[in-house]
């Protein structure tokens, strides 16, 4: 029942989470808008705190409520109004239809049982499985993420593994159930830059044969470059921009993704090019300057900046509804028509 | 002392650990690193990269002697590291000072900054008491520190003012080299690019070489003068960095390459390596320890071991380009 590649399967509108009852809570994420298509992987990209794992955590329902609170216009999943779930209702979602990779394997995974073992709980939690039957699936599964051996492999216990393994373990435990949203949290973080590209490989791969959509989380836009179709970029909880993957990195319109683009080392064959980090640092939830969140941060920023919040419009002045879009009084300049191209 | 000697020249240097046994393994002993030689100049940043468990770390903690090498020698200027006599270990270990990963492990949790900061000057009796608050808020400026950190404790700061009072701490020993193992990986991109860009600029003020560690290329070519490669505990490819990086010599150097290079027009661009992973270091098979996820592998890369092959020199500075690979072989 996996929908069409490209049709949307999940859609967030408005989306705020709270954390904190004092006076009336900090907002850490601030109206976001979120819309996944099938088979398609959509870059979250932002330095640490700007409110990136928190809209991934909300969209799993996993904002606990002690301490936070959760609000948006809609959430829906494919006809179901996430919204309106319950626990139980969640504990169905999630592993079946929606399920999340984590950045640290080791944590994510149960030390004292086998990797087997975690695997067919999810098999046999969401499917009508025998025992043989959630077996045979299992090692399925971990033959597709590249195990070489699937048998011993069940039999391991996540200490035994490397942590590239660990991290295809999990997302066997992820994809099993050939979910609609898949969502990534950093989950090549902790890896060194050859099972990166592997895992990331992987993760494409299983996300098209699957149709599963894809919330990639990262602070790294060149993992965006390497997989993405599309990009957001956030800043204080809030969407600074967005569009098609190529034609944010390529131009990219609002300051804060240009500083990002500027922080990433490249490999060049000739003269390097320093890298250039931003100044300052994200501020602290409710610490916001007033106006556009980065004008204490940025070099374009002025009084208007300082004084009234952009919303997000159209990075092509001549085609209001472009899928490029940034929040900036004074985006950097590109070639006309080079947004969209 | 000849002034020009290397600041620290390694030779041929083995590491091992004692592991519990195996099945299906003969010996008990994991070898880490497997005959490493090589050089930092005086002034010169070496940039030592390599996968998770290639024995980066095993090799930096042998230098300063955390772990005791099982043999291979580290001279530091004129003097052998493992015979020094008590005063010339003590002069090596102020003057080597190392950077660890996690900064949030390597800064003592009970003690406030200005505690940890004062600690090297008092213990290698740098400087007299009534100067120290002036030389403790000069190297934080260094680093780009206010002197506000000075009273709050180590969870009180971010990721990359932690590493940074971490580099200050060793910035007041007045070393002459950092071992520096991947200080960058607990942090996000910009403030990756904020560190790198101050050590490269302390390293050019205060003229000091660098160890520096990571396993990504693309931060290495940003700092370094000279690069090593390293594979299942050995150096495969070695040379100066314009060198190396653009006339990788080694597979597993170009392969490295592919994962961090740029595709050209979006999209992933090289296919991953062959195998998900390095061979276990507690195996001695014979041969060339790459031959399993080498694309280039003949038939006498299984059977003999290669040896460090010497390339034309490609630099004007002459700097000695070394590939471990039976590709070179004259």
């Amino acid at each position: 029942m996996s929908p069409a590649y490209g049709e949307p399967v999940l859609a967030v509108q408005d989306l705020r989470v709270t954390l904190g009852a004092r006076a009336g809570g900090v907002a850490v994420v601030d109206g976001v808008s979120i819309t996944l298509r099938a088979g398609e992987i959509l870059g979250l990209v932002g330095e640490s705190g700007c409110g990136k794992s928190m809209t991934g955590a909300a969209i799993m329902g996993m904002v606990p409520g002690a301490s936070g609170q959760v609000s948006s216009n809609s959430m829906q999943l494919g006809d179901l109004d996430l919204a309106q779930l319950d626990e139980s209702g969640w504990r169905r979602i999630r592993g079946s239809r929606m399920s999340m990779v984590f950045q640290e394997p080791l944590t994510a995974l149960d030390p004292v049982f086998s990797v087997g073992s975690q695997l067919l709980e999810v098999i046999r939690r969401h499917q009508p499985a025998s025992r043989r039957q959630a077996r045979s699936v299992a090692t399925t599964m971990l033959a597709s993420v590249g195990f070489p051996d699937c048998e011993r492999a069940m039999r391991c216990y996540p200490h035994e593994l490397s942590g590239g393994m660990r991290q295809r373990a999990l997302l066997a435990m992820a994809m099993v159930c050939r979910p609609q949203v898949l969502i990534a949290d950093e989950p090549t973080t902790a890896l060194d830059v050859t099972t990166q590209a592997q895992i990331l490989h992987l993760i494409r791969d299983l996300a098209r044969q699957a149709g599963t959509a894809v919330l990639l989380i990262t602070h790294d836009l060149s993992i965006v470059q390497a997989v993405c179709d599309r990009a957001m970029v956030m800043y204080c909880g809030r969407v600074s921009e967005e569009g098609p993957a190529d034609a944010l990195l390529r131009y990219p319109g609002h300051p804060y993704t240009a500083g990002l683009l500027a922080a990433m080392p490249r490999l060049s064959s000739g003269p390097v090019e320093p890298v250039q980090g931003i100044p300052g640092s994200v501020p602290a939830p409710g610490q916001r300057p007033a106006g556009c969140s980065f004008s204490n941060r940025c070099g374009r920023a002025d009084h208007l900046c300082r004084s009234q919040e952009p919303v997000l419009h159209s990075a092509d002045p001549e085609m209001s509804d472009s899928p490029h879009r940034h929040a900036c009084h004074h985006p950097l300049a590109h070639p006309i028509g080079s947004a969209t191209a | 002392m000849n002034p020009d000697a290397p600041l620290l020249r390694i030779r041929d240097l083995y590491v091992s650990y004692a592991v519990r046994r195996l099945p299906g393994f003969s010996q008990n002993r994991l070898q880490a690193v497997r005959g490493v030689s090589f050089e930092v100049q005086n002034g010169s940043v070496f940039g030592l990269v390599g996968e998770s468990g290639c024995g980066k770390t095993s090799l930096a903690r042998a230098i300063i002697r955390l772990v005791k090498p099982d043999s291979g020698s580290v001279h530091y200027r004129d003097f052998d590291l493992s015979h020094a006599d008590a005063p010339r270990s003590r002069q090596a270990r102020r003057e080597i000072q190392y950077l660890f990963q996690d900064p949030l492990a390597s800064l003592s949790p009970r003690r406030s900054i200005w505690q940890t900061l004062l600690e090297p000057l008092l213990h290698y009796r740098i400087g007299n008491p009534a100067g120290h608050r002036t030389r403790v808020g000069q190297v934080l400026e260094q680093v780009d520190l206010l002197t506000d950190v000075l009273p709050r404790y180590p969870h009180e700061l971010s990721g990359g003012q932690r590493q940074r009072v971490a580099l200050a701490r060793a910035l007041l020993a007045e070393p002459a080299l950092i071992i520096a193992d991947e200080p960058l990986s607990s942090l996000d991109v910009s403030m990756q690019a904020r560190m790198l860009t101050l050590m490269r600029k302390v390293q050019k003020e205060t003229g000091l070489a660098m160890l520096f560690i990571s396993h990504n290329l693309a931060v290495v070519q940003q700092l370094a003068t000279d690069v090593g490669v390293m594979y299942a505990g050995e150096l495969v490819e070695c040379g100066p960095v314009d060198a190396v990086l653009r006339k990788p010599a080694h597979p597993y150097t170009q392969a490295l390459l592919d994962a961090v290079r740029r595709p050209a027009s979006g999209g992933l661009s090289a296919p991953p390596l062959r195998t998900c992973a390095p061979p276990g270091s507690l195996t001695t098979a014979p041969g060339c320890s790459f031959h399993s996820r080498c694309p280039h592998v003949m038939e006498h890369c299984k059977i003999i071991r290669p040896h460090d092959n010497f390339l034309i020199a490609t630099t004007a500075t002459g700097g000695k380009h070394i590939a471990r690979c039976h590709l070179w072989n004259s």
